[in-house]
């Protein structure tokens, strides 16, 4: 059964829709990445479901009670902040135990939960810290802990690497995922940055305009990305026309999965197009070769770093594993007015 | 049950938090619109209720009336071009060179502000009166056999009243603009080809002239609305509207012709309230960024700070110091006579009760309107805060107007409109403090709810979304994060009650003077012993203010604006 349930919500601001027709549901213990670039809608639709905005119509639900009357500091439900939003005249303990204070839990209770917590975040000891002392990634940490404190049934994170560097974020999203299962949380996860979605999150919902174009785990989303969109936020490019490949009356587009492209074929393989190399670029772990068609589309595929690569200007066959032909959906029908 | 129970608990503080809300909308209804309103109607309103002109057609036909307002009117401008023609030079040496002592000198500048009316002209008197320090001076070195200098009772002594008071209002205005002026329009002129002279002329001075005009507006209402000072240091032959209406009121009984002054006034002031205003926005719209003051390096350099330090320092410190030396000394011998004389009742005396009563009676007063100041007005901020758009803006505006209403109008309001059920408090205690928290309440406003509003939203959501209830929150979060600034504002709502002056004359019952009212009462009279107690009762004046000053500094958020 779903613990939070989003039905056909929508949302403006003036004339602008911000939120189109939105649904989703999240399952006990569940970690929910919501991916999109900024101004996809993505943190509005986490402020609705935390009661901080109004909905223009649609519904939430928690377990199929429906959450419109219930104001924000009883949803029980906890966000961290991208600014982590600590109490800047409270320390790491008075910032950690506040949701149990409100909620009138006893001090020895509090001691505990902020014993617990401290060691669970690796920042034992910290307790009398003023958190102004704290470095962002300290921060971070103890608007987590923050947050976990009055055990959220949901716990909500707003792009919560956002503001910390990006060496450290993926390592951090890890971590964070590691703390929210270790508590069984249940959440949502608000970010734009793909690794972070992956690193963090047992399923995906990829948000664009307004509207969810895909939802699905990492790697259903990494193999058969809906629309071009989602494909382009997934890193992935060779996005031609599908007329290119059989059927010449075809319409839309096609991908050509880079993981599922080769330079020799092989036993589940198949040529699919000639093409020139036109640039070799070495990453360490694999070379990066693009590649021009005679209809002077390009594509890029990847080969072991440990293996030679073709030169510039060599002609090559393009083999295509099963996978390789991907079918993609027009742009969602959302706020799109491009 | 239990839930039940819990469900009624929390309808009920909803409720209490509420009502604490709309507490100070009720306070100013009663206390402020309620007067206002009463005046109106003493000026437009005939006793059988129909329309009566009288008052204002009165001031419209007589030249004495347009006299009054002639001299308010002049009197205000020429105050207002001195003080800026000393502060415009001032601020300009402070912004541009730093040296030692400069914030010192720059945060005691302020210090004016929160002196009380009686107690600069006390010390005016006690430093140029006729038998003042000066002329004191002159007759030791011979200068001359009899008083030298005679200004008691001219306009001059006025006008150095006003810019004593005024100056430190326009430099901090001015330096607070310099310091945010960060020296790049000038330098794209510079690259665009204009020489030096063309820099000053079409960049400096137009980026400069609304906080010059900010400026000047804030000291002209000031000086426009100036009560204590022309009362004092004028004598019967100056009145400005202000003092105009407290003699029709209160001398006279002439209820509907103080009215009309009394709307004359206030249209006045709200029109050259909203300018200022106005000016403020565009000001700050003009900030550009922080520019380092650079050291004295040149002899030229040397001499323009040494005169700004020098004519600011003489300016702000030796009518000060006049009044000290005078409170122990009020005809050459040195004495603590005076001091003592405060704790009796001699005969003759126009105090009924020891004029130490009067310190007691002010503290007290003070206490209330502070305490009850800082709480209506968090409650005030809280709820503009709360309130967004055009609603916030008129709760935001009618919060300020008690600073465009005089004392003088507020305590005329109050004889009014509270003596008569079903607010009788004529003779009560709560008039004066009443009328003062209205006076402190802008001051703790303009103090805490910048503050609550520079608390991030994240902040107060984060709280919400650990279950905090709205009260909660105002109490764990939103509370704590400003106490510098309640504490700021308590300060200033206290200061501004113990020496305060118009309003305490008009409400000040016969048997408990207040301070102030009791420093006029022995300037108004001749003989040493009188002018004795003046002064050490305005020397002990003084030092609480100056303890007060030292408090409001110590907290004052750095970045606080001026005003």
């Amino acid at each position: 059964m779903p613990m939070l349930s989003v039905r056909h919500l929508t949302k403006s601001f003036g004339t602008q829709r911000i939120l189109d027709d939105i649904s989703l549901e999240v399952s006990a213990g569940q970690i929910l990445a919501l991916l999109g670039a900024s101004g996809s809608g993505k943190s509005t639709l986490l402020r609705c479901i935390a009661g901080l905005e109004p909905l223009d119509a649609g519904e939430i639900l928690w377990q199929d009670v429906p959450l419109q009357n219930t104001p924000s500091h009883e949803r029980g439900f906890g966000l961290v902040f991208q600014d982590f939003a600590l109490f800047p005249h409270m320390t790491v303990a008075e910032n950690i135990v506040f949701g149990l204070r409100m909620a009138g839990k006893s001090a020895a209770e509090q001691r505990a939960t902020v014993v617990t917590l401290l060691k669970l975040i690796g920042l034992a000891g910290y307790d009398g810290r003023h958190v102004d002392t704290l470095s962002g990634g300290q921060k971070q940490r103890v608007a987590l802990a923050r947050s976990l404190a009055p055990r959220p049934r949901l716990l909500m994170l707003d792009e919560p690497l956002g503001s910390l560097d990006a060496v450290l974020r993926e390592q951090l999203a890890i971590d964070i995922r590691a703390i929210l299962k270790e508590t069984h949380t249940t959440a949502l996860y608000v970010t734009h940055d793909l690794r972070e979605a992956f690193a963090s999150a047992d399923a995906v919902a990829v948000m664009q305009d307004g509207v969810i174009d895909q939802i699905g785990t990492p790697q259903e989303l990494f193999s058969r990305p809906r629309s071009a969109h989602t494909a382009r936020l997934l890193g992935l490019t060779n996005i031609l026309p599908a007329s290119l490949f059989g059927d010449a009356s075809q319409t839309g587009d096609v991908l050509l999965h880079a993981a599922h492209l080769r330079l020799a074929a092989e036993a589940d393989s198949r040529p699919l197009a000639q093409a020139v190399v036109t640039r070799v670029t070495y990453e360490g772990w694999r070379h990066r070769i693009d590649s021009k068609l005679s209809s002077s589309h390009e594509v890029t595929l990847y080969q072991d770093g440990s293996k030679p690569a073709p030169q510039s200007g060599e002609a090559i066959t393009l083999h295509a594993g099963p996978d390789a032909l991907i079918p993609l959906a027009p742009a969602p029908a959302g706020r799109t007015t491009r | 049950m239990g839930r039940n129970s819990s469900a009624i608990r929390r309808r009920l503080s909803q409720a209490a938090f509420g009502a604490a809300l709309a507490a100070p909308l009720l306070f100013l209804l009663a206390f402020f619109v309620n007067p206002l309103a009463s005046i109106f109607g003493v000026s437009f309103i005939r006793a059988d209720g129909g329309l009566d002109l009288s008052g204002f057609l009165n001031i419209a036909s007589s030249s004495y009336y347009r006299n009054i307002l002639a001299f308010t009117a002049v009197q205000a401008v020429i105050s207002t071009a001195v003080t800026m023609a000393i502060a415009v030079p001032c601020a300009l040496v402070f912004a541009r060179y730093q040296f030692r002592g400069k914030s010192t000198l720059l945060s005691l500048a302020t210090l004016p502000f929160v002196l009380p009316p009686v107690v600069v002209a006390a010390a005016f008197i006690a430093l140029l009166g006729e038998r003042g320090l000066v002329n004191d001076m002159l007759l030791a070195i011979g200068a001359s056999d009899d008083a030298l200098l005679r200004i008691e009772r001219t306009f001059g002594l006025i006008l150095l009243a006003h810019v004593f008071y005024n100056v430190p209002v326009a430099l901090r205005i001015l330096v607070a603009f310099l310091a945010n002026q960060s020296g790049t329009p000038e330098e794209a002129g510079r690259m665009l080809g204009a020489n030096r002279r063309q820099v000053f002329r079409f960049i400096s001075v137009p980026l400069l002239r609304p906080a010059l005009l900010s400026a000047a507006l804030i000291v002209f209402i000031f000086c426009f609305s100036s009560f204590g000072i022309v009362l004092i240091l004028g004598g019967p032959q100056f009145a400005t509207l202000e003092v105009e209406i407290y003699r029709q009121a209160a001398g006279i009984f002439n209820l509907p012709l103080a009215g009309a002054l009394a709307v004359v006034q206030l249209g006045a002031m709200l029109l050259a309230m909203s300018a200022y205003l106005a000016s403020t926005r565009r000001t700050a719209a003009l900030y550009s960024g922080k520019r380092a003051a650079r050291p004295i390096r040149t002899v030229r350099d040397r001499i323009a700070v040494a005169c700004a330090v020098v004519l600011l320092g003489i300016l702000l410190f030796t009518p000060l110091a006049a009044i000290l030396i005078r409170a122990i000394s009020p005809d050459g011998t040195v004495t603590l006579r005076y001091f003592a004389l405060l704790a009796q009742v001699p005969r003759a005396s126009v105090l009924a009760v020891p004029a130490v009563q009067t310190i007691g009676t002010s503290l007290v007063i003070a206490c209330v309107a502070a305490i009850l100041s800082v709480g209506l007005g968090t409650a005030l901020s809280l709820l503009i805060r709360q309130t967004s758009g055009r609603l916030g803006r008129l709760v935001d505006t009618v919060t300020m107007l008690p600073l465009a209403t005089s004392a003088v109008t507020l305590g005329f309001g109050f004889i009014i409109a509270l003596s008569r059920p079903p607010l009788d408090l004529r003779s009560s205690f709560w008039m004066i403090p009443i009328a003062h928290t209205l006076i402190g309440l802008p001051f703790v406003v303009r103090s805490v709810l910048p503050s609550l509003q520079s608390i991030p939203r994240s902040i107060n959501e984060a709280a919400l979304l650990l279950g905090a209830r709205p009260a909660q929150r105002v109490l764990y979060v939103d509370i704590p994060l400003v106490r510098r600034a309640l504490l700021v504002g308590a300060a200033f709502a206290f200061t501004t009650s113990l020496g305060e002056f118009g309003a305490g004359l008009f409400l000040a019952r016969p048997n408990t003077p207040t301070i102030s009212t009791a420093i006029y009462r022995f300037l108004g009279q001749p003989g040493i012993n009188n002018y004795g107690q003046a002064y050490a009762l305005s020397a002990m004046l003084l030092l609480v203010c100056l303890l007060c000053f030292l408090l409001i500094e110590r907290f004052r958020p750095a970045d606080a604006s001026e005003l």
